[in-house]
C-alpha cells in the first residue's frame, strides 16, 4: 500500500509540473477538424500555451485569444471581448467550431461565458476551465464533456453496434490514439476517438500551413456519436465523458479501462472486445504481440529489477507507467504528480506525491531514474540520475508523437528503453 | 600508458549490489556459494526456485483472455 501525500504543505511550488486547465482544453479542442480554440483571458495565457504546444509538437499550432486588458477586464462581462474575437476569426478563417474557454482572471471576475455564447450565432463549444482548480488532465477531461454536452445530439435511432467511440486520457500521444484505434478497429469496429490528436497534431506534412486544426474528428462526426453501440473510456479523467455520452443515449454501453499500459491492461481491454464481437480469438497479430511482451518483460526484468524508479506524470498517465514497471519487476519508489484525485490510491509506488520537482530533488537518494517530462531534465543533470523522456512537454526531442507505450507492441518497446537506459 | 581493461576486467571491476555500491549488471556469484557437485545442483535448484517465486514470472504467465 502506497503512502499517498494528497496535498501538499507549502505556499508555493518550486519547480512546477504542474500545467493549466486552460492549455488541457485548448488541446482537447485541437482534436477536433478545423476547429479554433479561443482562450478567453490575458494574451500572456494564450501566448504562453502556444508556445508550450508549438515547442512540444514542433508544429504551427492555432489558438487565439480574447485579450483582455486591464481596462476591458474592469469595464466587460465578456460580452464586448468575445463578440469582437469571434468576429475577428470568421472574418479571415471559417473554421467549423471555436472552443471558448476561460482563465484564471476571467473566472475570478466571473464572466457568464455561456449567456454570451447564446449572443452568437455560430457553433461554440464554451467550457470553465480556472487556471486555479485542477491541472492539464481535468482541462482536457472538461472540454471534452463540454463538446459531448453541447454538440452531440440526442440517439433518435438505434443504435449501431459496428461503432465504437473512444475517449482517450490527455497524456495519449497522437501516435498512441492511432495505435488504439487500429487494436479496436481490428475486431471490425468502426472506431471515433473524441477528441482525436492522431490526424491533426501527429506531425505530419500537411498541403500547405493550416489557420485551423488540420485533422481530428469532424464537428458532424461528433454531432452523431450518440448513435454508437459503445463506448470505451481510457483514464479515470475520462470516465465522466462516457456518462455523459450515455445520457445521451441511455442503450450505449460503456466500457472503462484505468489505462492501456502493460500486458493486464491490454488483456482486460482484449477481453472486452472479445466479449462485445463473441469472437474466440483476436486478430493474429495481436496474438503475436502478446507473446513479443511476455518475452520483453521476462527480457527487462533483470535490470529493472535493479533499479528504482521516479515517476512524474499526470495522474493517469501515471497509472499505467508504474503498473507497466510493476508488471515487469520494477520498483516505483516515488510518484509524484500534478493534482489530487481518486485514482491516486492506484498508483503502484511505494510514496505518492502530488506535489513538484523541489519533492523529487529532495528525494533524490530514493531512486536512480527518472521518467518524466522536459522539466525533469535539469533535475536528472543536478542529481545525475538517468532520463526516460515521457509526457508534456518534451523540448528536448523530436520524433515524440511518433513514440507509442500503450498495448501490448508499446509496452514491449517502453520496457526494452527503459532496460537499456536502467 | 597503460592499456585499456578487456570487456572480462572491467566487468569483473564492476560492482553489483552485493557489495553496496551502484549496482550493475552483476555475473559474478555471490562469495560463499557452490555451484559444483551435489551442494553446488541443490544451490542451482535454489536459486531457479528463487527465480521463478519472482512476481514477474506470476505476472507474464496469465492466462491470455482468448484462451
Amino acid at each position: 500500500m502506497a503512502v499517498i501525500r494528497h496535498k501538499s504543505t507549502k505556499p508555493l511550488q518550486v519547480n512546477p509540473i504542474k500545467l493549466s486547465q486552460p492549455m488541457g482544453a485548448t488541446l482537447a479542442f485541437l482534436g477536433v477538424d478545423r476547429c479554433m480554440p479561443l482562450m478567453h483571458g490575458g494574451q500572456g495565457c494564450t501566448s504562453f500555451t502556444k508556445v508550450y504546444f508549438t515547442r512540444h509538437f514542433c508544429e504551427p499550432v492555432a489558438i487565439q485569444t480574447s485579450a483582455v486588458t486591464d481596462a476591458i477586464a474592469v469595464l466587460d462581462g465578456g460580452d464586448y471581448s468575445i463578440v469582437e474575437s469571434v468576429k475577428n476569426i470568421t472574418r479571415k478563417v471559417s473554421p467549423s467550431l471555436i472552443g471558448l474557454c476561460t482563465t484564471g482572471l476571467t473566472e475570478t471576475k466571473g464572466d457568464d461565458i455561456r449567456g454570451v455564447a447564446r449572443q452568437i450565432d455560430f457553433p461554440l463549444v464554451t467550457v470553465h476551465t480556472p487556471d486555479y482548480e485542477g491541472g492539464l488532465e481535468s482541462g482536457w477531461a472538461l472540454a471534452c464533456k463540454a463538446m459531448i454536452e453541447q454538440l452531440v445530439a440526442p440517439a433518435v435511432t438505434a443504435v449501431n453496434d459496428n461503432t465504437v467511440v473512444l475517449l482517450p486520457h490527455v497524456s495519449l500521444q497522437p501516435i498512441e490514439v492511432e495505435k488504439v484505434k487500429e487494436f479496436v478497429a481490428g475486431f471490425g469496429f468502426n472506431v471515433f476517438a473524441l477528441p482525436d490528436l492522431s490526424t491533426s497534431l501527429d506531425g505530419h506534412l500537411g498541403e500547405k500551413q493550416a489557420a485551423l486544426s488540420s485533422g481530428g474528428i469532424r464537428v458532424e462526426e461528433i454531432r452523431a456519436l450518440a448513435e454508437a453501440g459503445l463506448v470505451i473510456s481510457v483514464g479515470d479523467s475520462m470516465r465522466s465523458c462516457a456518462t455523459t455520452l450515455q445520457a445521451k443515449n441511455p442503450e450505449m454501453r460503456h466500457h472503462h479501462v484505468p489505462h492501456l499500459s502493460g500486458l493486464a491492461a491490454t488483456d482486460r481491454l482484449v477481453a472486452i472486445l472479445l466479449e462485445e464481437t463473441g469472437f474466440s480469438s483476436p486478430p493474429l497479430p495481436v496474438v503475436r504481440w502478446r507473446q513479443r511482451l511476455q518475452d520483453a518483460m521476462l527480457d527487462s526484468h533483470f535490470a529493472l529489477g535493479q533499479s528504482r524508479f521516479l515517476v512524474v506524470a499526470e495522474p493517469d498517465h501515471l497509472t499505467g507507467l508504474c503498473k507497466a514497471l510493476q508488471e515487469a519487476g520494477g520498483r516505483t519508489t516515488v510518484a509524484i504528480t500534478t493534482v489530487d484525485t481518486p485514482s491516486l490510491k492506484d498508483i503502484v509506488a511505494e510514496r505518492v506525491i502530488v506535489g513538484d520537482l523541489e519533492d523529487a530533488e529532495q528525494l533524490a537518494a530514493d531512486y536512480d531514474l527518472i521518467i518524466g517530462n522536459g522539466h525533469c531534465e535539469a533535475l536528472a543533470h543536478r542529481q545525475a540520475k538517468k532520463l526516460i523522456l515521457r509526457g508534456f512537454p518534451n523540448w528536448e526531442q523530436v520524433g515524440i508523437t511518433l513514440k507509442h507505450d500503450l498495448l501490448y507492441e508499446g509496452s514491449s518497446s517502453f520496457l526494452c528503453e527503459v532496460a537499456n537506459t536502467a | 600508458m597503460t592499456s585499456k581493461p578487456t570487456i572480462r576486467e572491467r566487468r569483473d571491476m564492476s560492482v553489483c549490489s552485493h557489495h553496496q555500491k551502484k549496482p550493475t549488471r552483476c555475473n559474478a556469484l555471490p562469495a560463499g556459494i557452490i555451484m559444483g557437485s551435489d551442494e553446488g545442483l541443490l544451490n542451482s535448484a535454489e536459486n531457479l526456485k528463487n527465480a521463478l517465486a519472482k512476481p514477474v514470472f506470476k505476472n507474464l504467465s496469465r492466462r491470455a483472455p482468448w484462451l
